[in-house]
């Protein structure tokens, strides 16, 4: 349960061995890279290789060809590919362009003249009964005439014009009103106004449109069935196409994609003349295998220093788990690594988790079915998804035990445990709640002061005197909290006079002063002078004062609230065997038979919304009222480099 | 009570469409679009146009197609409104239709005056024909202000229009012409309050009417002084006779001795709230207040009459921020200038 320790790794080479060393590095599987400098000061010379990916446009164009082809791009073996430079990739696109672009026009030609011809014979829709033929129409050599469409609120307004003009209606939908207008040629403009003033909208017939409306629709529909079929015959060439060529194309992107994430890598290499230069981390535990790797290149060197020799990069964090409590490292990565160095809480998450779940959900039969499903999951979906709820099953197996409840049986241990003569067990929830309240309670001081003496170690390990010693949740405030906590129980629950007045003053008084001068406490055990703000800032006393009334006050009240919190174990204790009372109740109302699907349909669905409910709520303790007492959550994710395929194209 | 339930129906739907009309992000939007059609590609597309708008070709509507087609919109809303409870049956209720008609009325005087009698009928939206108690259309074959005269004999309109001055060539004073419809509009719709509605429906419609009428005023009056250098006398001779805010303080506003002047004095009145100083926007800057105690009306208001009269204008500033869009996107107008001309949030 700790932090996987790393190695910093500088490899020089030749210029010549760029390619071979970058595989190498990926092959290893455990090469974490960093620039080899971060700002100019520290390049010494050196310049990163930010050179243009020359495989980038064969790269995006052979996904191009592949999709028009409609083929599903897939890992394929490359090693009869001779293609190799970023030139012989796009002339091999050339090649595949070429036919494809001509077929893919003429198909597309097709399409443009069903998709004209359609067009007109949805305009032609609203022309039907005109017997004459269009020709004939638009070339009177005295009569002008348009065809086009009127808001049908214009059309009542035609009459009150005192123009020399008709207007034709073939047909009205919803808002306008389709026909033609006729008019002398000599008065065209004003009558083209008059209707431009009404919103008349033109509609150009075009030129392939002849003869009556009903001839027009016969020669309009000829022309797009043998379109649709010559579109078809392009499909099938296209098709054909495709057929012929996939295995190369297949072959050549693996290869391509490869060659250009390869090349990429490259943005982090650090070149000085024909030298290159490579920084990274890796695991401590994966050096020999990683030696083993150049151990044949003479002209590679390779040096292996402490993670902390460069201060410009910060080494990556690797969490170190044990067989228990890797599944729940999903959690803390969710929230955030730690730093290389720091604390890692996965173990502590694992026994809280599991520990909260059982109490929350505690019921043999249904942990058991959450551990079989854990089980399928972890096998099937996600191995850290299924490996937690096994574990968390198993903890709800061990509470119902306790509480003996079997699928929402409640009575259904109580001879076991009176054959083994325990009387205290199992236990009553709806007979002893306030026992169970007060245990949430108590489980959630411990675990806020099992979080403080954490914090407190970090603290220490970091040398951070005011986070270890002064802070709400150093020394200080864990002498605050647990005085707080034996004097508000001793009072109030034991009859205990435990507040005294020493005890006020050294217990809580003095460390809530500490808490309140923790600033100025430390600063004189690390800079041995006495400052109020820890950057050096000016401040106050007043602004002092206000400033850290208030943060105090926030404290306080951050340890009230935070313990109350866990007030909502108990309410799901209760919560869960209510809801499986209502589940029994209901099945002795239902008749004989469907008592059993009763059963089973009330256990589904209370396992699936209370234990969502359960999983969210603990998920919400262990981020909010845990880790923010002892975890920042800053650390830098390990991402070895590696060249993965991917038929996605940036 | 139950005559208040009757309503709340109402009410509620009236919310339900506020909460469909164009927000601020819609506006921010339409205004970077660079031209016509995907403005009304926007609006085909947005829930409150899409009814009216769905057989428009957005590529092929006329600007003032477009227009007219979002009043339509407009109207039909309103329409529905009123008869969803039956409301219709209220006089009050026919407010829209009577603004419109002495819209109507103006277009035409204004046609005759300026000889595009044509003008008229072009621009008569087909929706007010048909729900006007004018005849319309036949008013549209009007050749001179007696002709206008002698068709609205018989109507409510006629009295109001054969006091309006004349010029020599007997053509009618439009000024005068509408400060007196405007009068007549607002006093009719007044007396229908008064006779119809309850006391407190009263008391909140007088305070939104009267607001508009001030606000009407004060744009008035500014643009008088400013431009055409009117003096306070000529000012109150040419304001609506109605006041919000009262009568000595648009006075005061009326005998400011500079436009400048005026806007200091207007700054200290709720009207002129967030004016700062600036001069160039004073319509949008008036009209804000209007358009945040209407917003506000809608949202809190439980008196049907009360929440029609105030969506109604809210959906007038609407269609006109829309058009100054439209026009703004048309002319390639500087985003940032054509937003400062919205009355938006």
């Amino acid at each position: 349960m700790a932090i996987e320790e790393m190695e910093l790794v500088t490899i020089v080479g030749l210029m010549s061995e760029l390619d071979s060393v970058l595989l190498k590095c990926c092959e290893s599987g455990c090469f974490h890279m960093e620039p080899a400098f971060v700002s100019a000061s520290e390049s010494h010379g050196l310049k990163l290789l930010n050179d243009k990916n020359p495989y980038d446009v064969p790269l995006k164009g052979l996904a191009s060809i592949a999709t028009s082809l409609g083929i599903k791009l897939k890992e394929t073996d490359f090693s009869d590919c001779a293609l190799e430079s970023g030139e012989d990739f796009s002339l091999f696109c050339d090649r595949l362009e070429k036919p494809l672009a001509e077929l893919s026009e003429k198909k597309q030609k097709a399409l443009q003249i069903i998709s004209e011809r359609k067009g007109a014979v949805i305009q032609l829709n609203h022309l039907k009964g005109l017997n004459e033929e269009f020709d004939r129409i638009f070339s009177c050599r005295h009569v002008a005439v348009r065809v086009g469409k009127l808001p049908l609120e214009s059309r009542e307004k035609l009459e009150f014009y005192d123009q020399e003009f008709f207007f034709v209606p073939f047909d009205t939908d919803r808002s306008f009103c389709w026909g033609m207008y006729f008019c002398p040629r000599e008065i065209k403009d004003i009558v083209d106004d008059l209707f431009k003033s009404m919103y008349f909208e033109r509609i150009v017939i075009p030129d392939f449109v002849t003869g009556n409306t009903a001839e027009a629709f016969e020669r309009l529909n000829a022309e797009i069935g043998e379109n649709v079929r010559m579109a078809e015959e392009y499909d099938e060439s296209l098709s054909d196409f495709a057929k012929e060529h996939e295995d190369e194309i297949q072959r050549a992107f693996t290869k391509l994609k490869f060659k250009h994430d390869t090349f990429d890598l490259r943005k982090n290499v650090g070149a000085l003349k024909d030298k290159i230069y490579i920084k990274g981390f890796i695991p401590k535990k994966n050096h020999k295998s990683f030696e083993k790797l150049f151990e044949d290149s003479r002209t590679v060197s390779v040096v292996y220093m402490p993670p902390d020799a460069d201060a410009s990069c910060t080494p990556p964090t690797v969490l170190k788990n044990s067989w228990f409590t890797r599944p729940f490292g999903m959690l803390v990565e969710m929230y955030g690594l730690p730093d290389y160095g720091g604390f890692n809480p996965t173990g502590f998450v694992a026994i809280t988790y599991s520990l909260l779940f059982g109490i929350m959900f505690g019921d043999l039969g249904q942990g058991f079915l959450v551990f079989l499903l854990g089980l399928f999951v972890g096998r099937k979906m996600s191995p850290q998804m299924g490996g937690m709820m096994s574990r968390v099953g198993i903890s709800s197996m061990i509470f119902g035990t306790l509480y003996g409840s079997v699928f929402g049986f409640e009575e259904l241990l109580d001879p076991v445990y009176e054959s083994l003569g325990i009387d205290f067990l199992p236990l009553k929830i709806f007979k002893q709640t306030n026992f169970i309240l007060l245990t949430a309670v108590a489980i959630g001081i411990a675990l806020i002061v099992v979080s403080i003496i954490i914090n407190i170690y970090v603290g220490f390990k970091q040398k951070d005197y005011e986070r270890a010693v002064f802070g709400c949740n150093g020394i200080a405030g864990l002498v605050f909290y647990t005085s707080v906590v034996v004097g508000v129980v001793g009072t109030m629950l034991m009859d205990i006079h435990v507040m005294s007045t020493p005890f006020v003053i050294f217990l809580i008084v003095i460390p809530a002063l500490c808490i309140f001068c923790r600033v100025p406490f430390a600063a004189v055990m690390k800079y041995r002078e006495f400052r109020l703000s820890e950057d050096g800032e000016k401040m106050t006393v007043g602004n002092f004062i206000v400033e850290n009334f208030f943060e105090m006050f926030e404290y306080v009240l951050s340890y009230v609230s935070n313990t109350m919190s866990f007030l909502r174990v108990g309410g799901f204790v209760l919560s869960h065997a209510g809801m499986m009372l209502v589940v029994m109740t209901l099945m002795d109302g239902a008749a004989l038979a469907a008592q059993p699907l009763v059963a089973v349909v009330g256990n589904a669905f209370v396992m699936v919304m209370e234990g969502m409910i359960v999983a969210i709520q603990i998920i919400r303790l262990e981020f909010y009222e845990i880790f923010s007492r002892f975890y920042d959550g800053n650390g830098k994710p390990f991402d070895p480099i590696g060249v993965r395929f991917s038929p996605q194209v940036d | 009570m139950l005559e208040s339930c009757s309503t709340n129906a109402t009410v509620t739907k009236i919310r339900a469409i506020h909460g469909t009309m164009l927000k601020c992000g819609n506006y921010h939007e339409m205004v970077s679009m660079r031209s016509v059609p995907e403005v009304a590609e926007y609006l085909r597309r947005s829930p409150r146009f899409r009814e009216v708008l769905g057989d428009v070709d957005p590529n092929t509507v006329h600007r003032g197609f477009l227009e007219s087609l979002l009043n339509k919109a407009n109207f039909d809303t309103y329409v529905r409104l009123c008869s969803f409870q039956g409301l219709d049956k209220v006089p009050f209720y026919n407010f829209i239709i009577q603004k419109r008609e002495c819209e109507q009325l103006l277009n035409l005087v204004n046609a005759l005056n300026s000889g595009l009698d044509r003008k008229f009928i072009e621009e008569l939206p087909g929706y007010v024909i048909r729900h006007s108690e004018l005849d319309l259309l036949s008013l549209s074959e009007a050749s001179d202000f007696d002709d206008i005269l002698l068709k609205l004999r018989g109507t409510p309109y006629y009295r109001v229009m054969r006091s309006v001055g004349r010029s020599e060539d007997g053509k009618a004073d439009y000024t005068d012409c509408e400060l007196k419809l405007r009068t007549f509009y607002y006093k009719r719709l007044i007396g229908y309050i008064e006779k119809d509605l309850r006391a407190s429906d009263e008391r909140e419609l007088k305070k939104l009417i009267f607001s508009e009428v001030d606000t009407i005023n004060i744009i008035n009056a500014y643009r008088l002084k400013a431009f055409f250098g009117y003096t306070p006398e000529q000012i109150r001779k040419s304001q609506l006779p109605f006041t919000k805010t009262g009568k000595s303080r648009m006075n005061l506003l009326y005998e400011s001795d500079t436009p400048r002047e005026m806007i200091s004095r207007l700054e200290k009145t709720v009207y002129g709230r967030g004016f700062q100083g600036e001069y160039e926007h004073i319509e949008t800057k008036v009209n804000s207040y209007t358009y945040q105690l209407m917003k506000h009306t809608v949202s809190v208001s439980t008196s049907a009459p009360v929440a029609i009269y105030a969506f109604m204008k809210l959906c007038d500033i609407e269609v006109n921020n829309i058009v100054h869009i439209i026009e703004g996107v048309r002319y390639d107008v500087d985003p940032a200038m054509l937003e400062g001309k919205l009355i938006i949030c």
